[in-house]
């Protein structure tokens, strides 16, 4: 036992960040417009449906789109916040992701 | 249209045969409500990330507005969902999918309608003259106004 192994280490290719990368960094923003003809009661119905939040959490954000003219809801990779905003969009929700810097 | 009865996750409306009428006239408007087109971002879209995002995002659109034409359509026929009587009253059983398909369904006629207007804050007493071209859509946001307000105030209970 007494001669020596020669480990052999793998190589290990480095390269540039690529955009896929970027798509799976928490780096969206989900953002809510105030289109200022939907109910308020419907604004929260969504938030609380999409998001599973508390009634509570949903009227805050709901207030901020209303009184802000937006409110950044989640920060998420890229495709979960597209997933978001598809479902926003569906109820109608003006919903946006944009990149947060 | 008044709640008749609730259980976990299922209620029963009953509608007169003048609150069917409009439910339903209410809910074909968006065949004439054009909407307009939504942006998948507020940036400028220059990269080909959001380029294709946005073209995911106008098919997935397209895509489920045709889907709930289709759900609205078969709930308002299906006899077992919406119970016609001689009168011409109705019973309409909805489950808690059937209650997020006609809110999704009405605030879409609800914002082709404020986006035929030309988007007006109210809020503001941005008012546009009614005239026999918007007239329809005055009238959408009214009726919209009430069946979302009452579906909401069912689920509400549920809280």
């Amino acid at each position: 036992m007494g001669g020596s192994i020669e480990i052999q280490r793998p190589q290990i290719e480095t390269t540039p960040r690529d955009k896929a990368a970027d798509k799976f960094e928490s780096g969206y923003l989900v953002v809510c417009w105030n289109d200022p003809i939907n109910l308020m009661p419907y604004v929260t119905h969504v938030f609380q449906t999409v998001f599973g939040w508390e009634k509570s959490k949903a009227e805050r954000h709901m207030r901020e789109v209303h009184e802000l003219g937006k409110s950044t809801l989640v920060r998420e990779t890229f495709e979960k916040a597209e997933f978001y905003v598809h479902k926003l969009q569906k109820y109608s929700l003006q919903a946006t992701l944009e990149r947060d810097e | 249209m008044k709640l008749l009865k609730r259980a976990p996750g299922k209620w029963v409306f009953r509608l007169s045969r003048r609150d069917r009428e409009a439910l339903q006239t209410t809910l074909w408007l968006r065949t004439v409500l054009a909407r307009t087109p939504r942006s998948i971002s507020s940036d400028t879209i220059t990269t080909d990330t959001l380029r294709s995002a946005q073209e995911d995002l106008d098919q997935a659109l397209q895509e489920h507005r045709q889907e709930l034409a289709r759900t609205v359509d078969e709930l308002l026929k299906d006899p077992n969902r919406c119970a016609v009587a001689d009168n011409g009253t109705c019973d309409l059983t909805l489950t808690s999918d059937d209650m997020e398909t006609l809110l999704q369904a009405l605030n879409e006629v609800r914002v082709g309608a404020w986006e035929k207007l030309g988007q007006p804050n109210f809020d503001e007493g941005e008012v546009p003259e009614p005239d026999a071209d918007n007239l329809h859509a005055y009238w959408a946001l009214q009726l919209t106004d009430a069946f979302q307000g009452l579906l909401l105030m069912a689920l509400s209970d549920e809280d």
